[in-house]
């Protein structure tokens, strides 16, 4: 123990996890690699028995250029193949971190991407790795997986302090990982490495369910009474927005052309009526939310809400069925946007002035509350078990009366692996609006489409109102 | 909102819904402008039958005549709405009494107009808040909130006993509706009780009830509480906090420090970061 303390805790896991490269740099060696020994055969057991085993990759197999120079065909090691960057050994910008034979990325590197993308061919848990950060600069991270699980942070840079992260997902059922930068040069400037890759391959008895509500478009009206109050009187009709001051707030121009109904969104507020024009000349906005601007996928990072829950229905290896601390309510934040921002028909980053309340662009941020929202798990058989999602999810779109617009879903989600292949049915109801979706380890269970944008509160918004829209007839499928 | 006695609509129920809209509609005219003279009590007839239709509808059928009933009164005048809904808000069936305060709801959202008639009836809708059902305990506190400009301050104490509800549904719609009220010290009162809670969803709910209420005066005491409030155990709260401060604007001013901590806290959630940074540049705009 006092050797461990000396050297300290990452030297400890590069000479535990690095093998023979870091021999130099650890004292004990020899004890050390009989506690790795250790860990290595006792991961499988302490991990539990719906677990086959664990890998490792390290790269050392191979030996690359010190400098990334051009892409490489996807690298399959194992159950895991990597693809977006190169092989390289001791890099000289991690000589601080590894000296090894390592996979990575960079923006210089001809033909590599601005992201490295694991995937398995099996479903995986307990995964691990270490992240280096190749460049001066300090990048956020983001860290993906096909389960939903998001992980964000931020590296120091090379030379100093923080530039390494060992990295560990909690998801199982995993397939797929993709990793990148979330800071707005990642499109110009990156440089990022892996190694030390570790995960378990699951034997298939776990089942990620993932379930998801969300706006497949940029941008939703809210109810005709949801509005702020500008502090300052904006623009008659027949200006738009040009661009912005240096402070960051729009400009206003003259442009005939513009005029309701041509395409672009409305600026009458209520839809029209004999007050509309007293309304527009005093300072009363309407809402629009942000939408989540994605198609169906089960690891988008965007939802208004998200129920995950890992399942595993053979009594033998889990007596309830619902794998420790796996079940996960979640809600997307709502951002409510002014009038203003609609005027070039989208929202998007220009519309974020990072002011709150101030009736401008971006407005307001809305977090709904995730205590009315369940995951229940009974086991209904000795191999298989029911899951019963549901929940109601206040929605700002509804205005004053958001409990009253609330999203709300109810599925119930059986599980039986006694057949060979294992089998899912599926039942339940939701609100009309928005988009519903349901996955087994990444494979789609349930899709609901709301329609085509753009969306009308009167059309498509109203479906939050009661009663449930949707009726889900009983389906099923093989498990994947 | 969770449904009462209704499932999902079927297609029979959908072909009504959308002939009751066209009656609604053809009263009121294309724009839902006040219809002239006799179209109100052929409107009220409309929504009355429909709310009616939901409880002698089949059960496999009560979720389109749900639907219908909804969707005439979104696009019906509060008048007319309230003429069908009044008379059933003491009904002995409980769904009867939820739908007929959803419609009211529903009408009320739909306009500026619709929200200030609301007011009319804002007795009955404090009168449902102590219905023995808490899904209509919860549609009356929602509706209570759509009434424009605001609720009246005289609702402010029988809300405030819904906060502590069994049914955290009924204790949120009660939120909501206070939050839209001016103002007022019982509301504080209970704001302040709650944010020192064990319960996190409670303690979400007051800092954003005192984020409202801060907004509305320069008392700093707000921001004191609040600011306590960054170092919350739980994410969700603080996030709440953060914007909470930020929505008061400069009265919050003497929260900058803590969030502009918070906001470089690497240790901290990314979204509570966010969220702080916006708050402190809302203080000091």
């Amino acid at each position: 123990m006092i050797g461990l303390t000396r050297i300290g805790f990452y030297t400890f896991l590069r000479c535990v996890i690095g093998g023979r490269r870091h021999s130099a740099d650890c004292p004990v060696r020899g004890f050390l690699a009989r506690i790795a020994a250790l860990i290595v055969v006792t991961a499988p057991l302490a991990a539990g028995p719906a677990q086959a085993g664990e890998e490792f990759i390290d790269f050392e197999e191979f030996t690359g250029p010190r400098k990334l120079a051009a892409v490489e065909p996807p690298l399959t090691i194992g159950n895991a193949s990597f693809t977006g960057g190169q092989i390289v050994t001791n890099v000289a910008r991690l000589r601080k971190v590894d000296r090894s034979t390592v996979y990575g990325t960079a923006h210089f590197c001809s033909g590599c991407q601005s992201t490295i993308t694991i995937e398995f061919s099996q479903p995986v848990s307990n995964v691990s790795f270490m992240l280096m950060n190749g460049r001066l600069a300090r990048p956020w991270f983001e860290i993906r997986d096909d389960t939903g699980q998001t992980v964000e942070f931020r590296l120091g840079s090379y030379f100093g302090q923080g530039s390494s992260k060992l990295i560990t997902l909690p998801s199982s059922g995993i397939k797929k990982i993709v990793i990148g930068q979330t800071d707005s040069v990642t499109a110009f400037w990156w440089q990022f490495y892996i190694d030390n890759l570790r995960y378990t391959v699951d034997e298939g008895q776990q089942y990620l369910v993932n379930f998801s509500a969300f706006v497949p478009h940029d941008n939703v009206p809210a109810a005709p009474t949801a509005f702020c109050l500008s502090k300052d009187n904006w623009q008659p009709p027949g200006l738009r927005r040009s661009g912005r001051s240096p402070t960051g707030k729009a400009r206003w121009a003259r442009d005939d052309d513009f005029a309701p109904g041509n395409g672009r969104p409305s600026f009458r507020f209520g839809g029209g009526g004999p007050d509309a024009d007293n309304e527009l000349k005093g300072n009363r906005r309407k809402l629009y939310f942000a939408g989540d601007s994605r198609g169906f996928h089960p690891a988008a990072p965007t939802y208004r809400v998200r129920q995950l829950v890992t399942v595993i229905p053979d009594e033998t290896l889990d007596a309830d069925g619902v794998a420790d601390d796996s079940v996960r309510n979640l809600a997307g934040e709502a951002r409510a946007y002014a009038e203003d921002a609609m005027t070039d028909g989208i929202i998007d980053l220009a519309d974020e002035d990072g002011i709150a309340d101030d009736c401008s662009l971006f407005h307001k941020a809305h977090l709904a509350e995730t205590d009315l929202m369940d995951v229940v798990v009974t086991r209904t058989g000795p191999k298989s078990v029911s899951i019963r999602f549901s929940g109601t999810l206040d929605s700002p779109l509804a205005g004053p009366a958001q409990v009253l617009g609330a999203i709300d879903w109810e599925f119930t989600l059986t599980l039986d692996s006694s057949v060979e292949p294992g089998r899912w049915t599926l039942s339940g109801a939701h609100d009309g609006f928005p988009a519903y979706e349901i996955y087994i380890n990444g494979t789609p269970v349930y899709h609901h489409d709301p329609g085509a944008p753009p969306y009308e509160f009167a059309r498509d918004v109203r479906k939050l109102l009661p009663p449930l829209d949707i009726a889900v007839a009983t389906t099923s499928g093989d498990l994947p | 909102m969770r449904t009462l006695g209704a499932g999902p609509r079927g297609k029979l129920w959908t072909a009504m819904a959308a002939a009751a809209v066209g009656l609604v509609i053809a009263a009121n005219g294309a724009n839902a402008t006040p219809p002239a003279g006799k179209g109100k009590p052929a409107v009220a007839a409309t929504l009355a039958r429909l709310l009616e239709e939901i409880s002698l509808a089949a059960p496999a059928d009560r979720g389109g005549a749900a639907d219908a009933f909804v969707t005439a009164a979104l696009g019906a005048e509060m008048d007319a709405v309230i003429d069908a809904a009044l008379p059933v808000l003491d009904d002995y069936r409980d769904e009867q009494r939820y739908y007929a305060l959803v419609g009211l709801g529903a009408a009320g959202l739909a306009s500026m107009e619709n929200g200030e008639e609301l007011s009319e009836i804002a007795f009955v809708l404090v009168s449902g808040l102590a219905d023995g059902e808490a899904t209509v305990r919860a549609a009356a506190a929602a509706t209570l909130a759509a009434i424009q400009p605001a609720p009246p301050e005289w609702a402010a104490d029988p809300l405030i006993e819904l906060l502590g509800d069994p049914n955290p549904r009924v204790a949120s719609a009660a939120m909501r509706a206070l939050e839209r009220m001016p103002a007022n010290d019982a509301g504080f009162d209970a704001a302040y009780s709650a944010i020192d809670g064990d319960n996190s969803a409670n303690r979400s709910r007051a800092a954003r009830l005192l984020g409202a209420y801060g907004a509305q005066g320069a008392d700093i005491k707000p921001a004191w509480v609040l600011a306590a409030g960054l170092d919350d155990p739980d994410a969700a709260v603080r996030w709440q906090t953060a914007t909470a401060l930020g929505d008061m604007g400069g009265a919050a001013i003497v929260a900058v420090r803590g969030l502009r901590a918070v906001s470089r806290d690497k240790a901290e959630e990314p979204a509570v970061r966010r969220a702080a940074a916006t708050a402190v540049n809302s203080i000091l705009d």
